[in-house]
């Protein structure tokens, strides 16, 4: 038995919870993210590196004033995954609700 | 984690619920705190005293410290909900949309007919009484339009669309 959508890329607990933070947001600054999920600066790194490499997510780099801020954002691909992934997790559950009714 | 086989329902309810509680955090930094709507509130039934008892040099200035203090107010919270990440807008959709239009538009039509209905009527204090009623629509309107926003937007995060 398999769940199409359960992406292990995502699942990971630091990039689920970052790619949910970003699926409600247009776009994210780096410090936000690590701030919202208690990350330090570099597992946050490591875990965009893979999202980024994985085309879930756009990193952005520039300049506000004279400090520097990197934005991310979620790709159209991370996008689908995350919600592909979602329904994989309510598919979970609902079917161990329906074993558990029957 | 990485076998779907081996992802039991209490799992993958936790997983759920987590991504819930990231999503209610960054939806709940849009949402307008009760004290803005105190503010607007109060500062309007001072607008309107000052309209009713006051000279016009009062009313002129009563009406840009009010107008310039609500401006800075909304764009500091404003700014202040899009410090570190923006919101996605498709979150509010049409329905969130309509009903901030529908309170906004709502309250002025309430305070505006309240004014010039009793002001026809030869009432002494028109102003006074419709930045009252204006006050009372935002104060008690204001957060339970931010509740309603805040399960709008609940229901069209990306973890309860299915």
């Amino acid at each position: 038995m398999s769940l199409p959508g359960f992406d292990p890329v995502v699942h990971a607990p630091a990039r689920l919870g970052i790619m949910a933070l970003l699926a409600a947001t247009e776009w994210a600054d780096f410090k936000f993210i690590r701030d919202s999920g208690g990350l330090s600066d570099s597992t946050l790194s490591k875990q965009l590196s893979v999202l980024e490499e994985a085309g879930y997510i756009e990193v952005r780099k520039g300049f506000v004033g004279k400090r520097p801020r990197t934005w991310v954002k979620l790709s159209a691909s991370g996008r689908a995954a995350f919600q592909a992934h979602v329904a994989a997790l309510q598919e979970i559950v609902e079917r161990a609700g329906k074993a558990v009714m029957a | 984690m990485g076998d779907p086989i081996d992802m039991d329902a209490n799992a993958a309810a936790a997983a759920l619920a987590e991504i819930q509680a990231r999503q209610g955090k960054v939806i709940d930094r849009l949402l307008v705190p009760n004290w803005y709507w105190w503010g607007v509130g109060l500062g309007m039934v001072v607008l309107g005293v000052a309209v009713d008892f006051g000279t016009a040099t009062l009313v002129t200035a009563a009406a840009v410290v009010y107008g310039v203090g609500v401006a800075i107010l909304t764009l500091g919270l404003v700014l202040g909900a899009q410090r570190g990440a923006k919101v996605s807008p498709e979150l509010l959709g049409n329905r969130g949309t309509m009903a901030m239009l529908l309170f906004i538009w709502g309250s002025i039509l309430v305070s505006l007919g309240t004014g010039f209905g009793l002001r026809a009527l030869g009432f002494a204090y028109p102003a006074t009484a419709a930045t009252v009623v204006g006050a009372v629509a935002m104060i008690g309107g204001g957060p339970r339009l931010m509740g309603y926003l805040r399960s709008v937007m609940l229901a069209n995060r990306t973890a309860s669309a299915r």
